[in-house]
């Protein structure tokens, strides 16, 4: 993509836009303002993906992403598995702050929501949500929150472990996508859920520590 | 089936008593401020002048006693600005919630309950989700959410006193051709119509057409339950108003002090509630109503908003009152 195209493409979308021939969802995505910042994204950064058929070609998916700041991996985690799979990814966990939140939402982001969660999933959307910050150990994962495990259980949603290295300030980063967790066996939900968290911690664990053994 | 709708005179109570009205087991008790707006075989219909009015209290307890319901549709609920200010409309809306509450308490011959509230339950707080499933609380940040939550609790505490079951009907904001719409009477204004500027945040709308399928499913179906009911899809109030051939003109803060004192001179006052679906959204995740009423709408959001703007126009006629009658 050159920016003559990027240029041409940005016509478009405010042709498109003034017309009001666009599609927005229920929870604020527009697919054409993301197909033009994926574009102006894939001209300064480079992701490769390994293990993308491991998404679902169809139907819901709950990514667990690791990050390290949190900045860029949210981006990089939807435009890599956009670009290798068609899945468009809604990462969660933006701000509700004016400009900024609505903004971010124009490009796919929900809040850290139990409700937007369920409804994403039950929607069939593939949804990445992010364990907690790790600025200092970027081999390992941080804490991840049983609540959004819970709603892959009630949409019967493939939980999936997402691996992502990169640099802020460099070009290339690489993200894993590994194969479903198992899904424990019991009869109270928030309980498996729990136990399915964890396991998807250890899956998302495993992968950052085979990353690290590659390089 | 003896059927009692309160709201009768409103454009979804007339939708749902011309659906029931074929049905020759049905018998249908009107009470509402307006007469309905159609012809109606198998309905008795009376008219309240002023439900506040201690008197008129009266009566319609007396009046539905006397007609002894077996179902209740409760659409006396009024949006402020619809055909009421916010404070007569949230006044009428708790009497006629009052009425259904005393007559309910001397009757035992009901069995169900559909009472219409809406999506603006679940308020738009900072953090809340923008589209709302059952399972979140309602937690209204607007007068008309507040009064929509004192009306559906009401209910909802009536048929637990009394076991019956009720079905919390919550709506998305209700268009169609005619109705008397804050919000669509305001996406309608001529050549230039403020909206939020960043963010301009969706919004789902629910066709008047669903809304009356959706509740005589309810009155079918008899679920003791809370259900969502939105036309799928959204768009934003920019959007809208560019599909209406009109311009946007991104407003913020104190803008919309100016916006709504503009749209009220010319005839469109502006309420809170709408004001808060331009800056903050209001959608609603409907999934559920598939489950519990077997019904999905057959309009979507954005072909409601494209119809809107080829909704015919009220059309008045002199006509003498000898030739009337």
């Amino acid at each position: 993509m050159t920016s003559a195209g990027l240029a041409h493409d940005l016509l478009a979308f405010a042709e498109q836009h003034a017309a009001g021939a666009h599609d927005v969802d229920p929870w604020g995505f527009d697919h054409g303002m993301y197909d033009l910042a994926a574009r102006a994204g894939r001209l300064r950064w480079a992701v490769r993906v390994d293990g993308a058929e491991h998404v679902p070609a169809s139907g819901p998916a709950l990514l667990v992403v690791n990050r390290r700041f949190g900045f860029s991996e949210p981006a990089v985690v939807a435009m890599g598995v956009h670009e290798a799979t068609g899945r468009r990814v809604r990462p969660v966990g933006i701000a509700d702050v004016p400009v900024l939140g609505s903004f971010l939402r124009r490009l796919g982001g929900v809040l850290d929501a139990p409700a937007e969660i369920r409804g994403l999933l039950r929607a069939g959307e593939v949804v990445a949500v992010p364990c907690s910050r790790q600025p200092l150990h970027a081999d390992l994962p941080g804490v991840l929150r049983s609540t959004a495990v819970r709603a892959a259980l009630d949409a019967a949603a493939p939980v999936l472990p997402v691996a992502v290295t990169g640099n802020e300030l460099g070009l290339a980063w690489r993200v894993r996508v590994g194969a479903p967790v198992a899904v424990p066996s019991g009869a109270d939900l928030d309980e498996v859920a729990v136990v399915l968290a964890d396991a998807a911690r250890d899956a998302l664990a495993a992968l950052l520590a085979s990353r690290a053994a590659d390089h | 089936m003896r059927t009692l709708i309160l709201g009768m005179g409103g454009h979804l109570g007339t939708a749902v008593a011309k659906r029931l009205d074929p049905d020759p087991r049905v018998e249908m008790l009107g009470l509402d401020i307006e007469p309905p707006r159609r012809l109606l075989h198998r309905a008795e219909f009376h008219l309240v002048v002023d439900p506040t009015s201690a008197r008129a209290a009266r009566e319609m307890v007396q009046r539905i006693v006397e007609f002894a319901p077996t179902e209740v549709v409760h659409f006396g609920v009024y949006e402020p600005h619809a055909r009421a200010n916010p404070h007569a409309a949230h006044a009428r809306s708790l009497a006629f919630t009052k009425a259904v509450c005393d007559a309910v308490a001397q009757l035992d011959t009901i069995r169900h309950v559909v009472v219409r509230s809406g999506i603006e339950v679940y308020g738009r707080r900072r953090g809340a989700a923008l589209s709302p499933d059952e399972h979140v609380a309602p937690a209204p940040t607007t007068g008309y959410g507040r009064t929509l939550l004192v009306v559906e609790e009401s209910m909802e505490a009536l048929g637990r006193a009394h076991r019956i079951p009720v079905t919390r009907l919550r709506f998305a904001p209700v268009a169609g051709p005619h109705i008397p719409s804050p919000l669509t009477r305001y996406l309608r204004l001529p050549f230039f119509v403020p909206v939020g500027a960043l963010p301009d945040p969706p919004f789902s709308l629910l066709h008047i057409d669903d809304a009356a399928d959706a509740t005589v499913a309810a009155l079918a179906r008899r679920a003791d339950v809370a259900v969502n009911v939105v036309g799928a899809g959204a768009v934003t109030a920019a959007q809208a108003v560019r599909i209406g051939g009109r311009i946007p003109v991104p407003t913020i803060g104190p803008g919309w002090l100016l916006a709504r004192l503009a749209a009220g001179a010319l005839g469109s006052p502006l309420p809170e509630h709408v004001i808060e679906l331009f800056t903050r959204g209001r959608t609603a995740d409907g999934a559920h109503a598939r489950d519990v009423l077997g019904f999905v709408p057959a309009h979507t959001t954005l072909e409601i908003v494209r119809d809107m703007y080829h909704w015919p126009s009220v059309t008045f006629h002199d006509i003498a009152i000898a030739d009337a009658a």
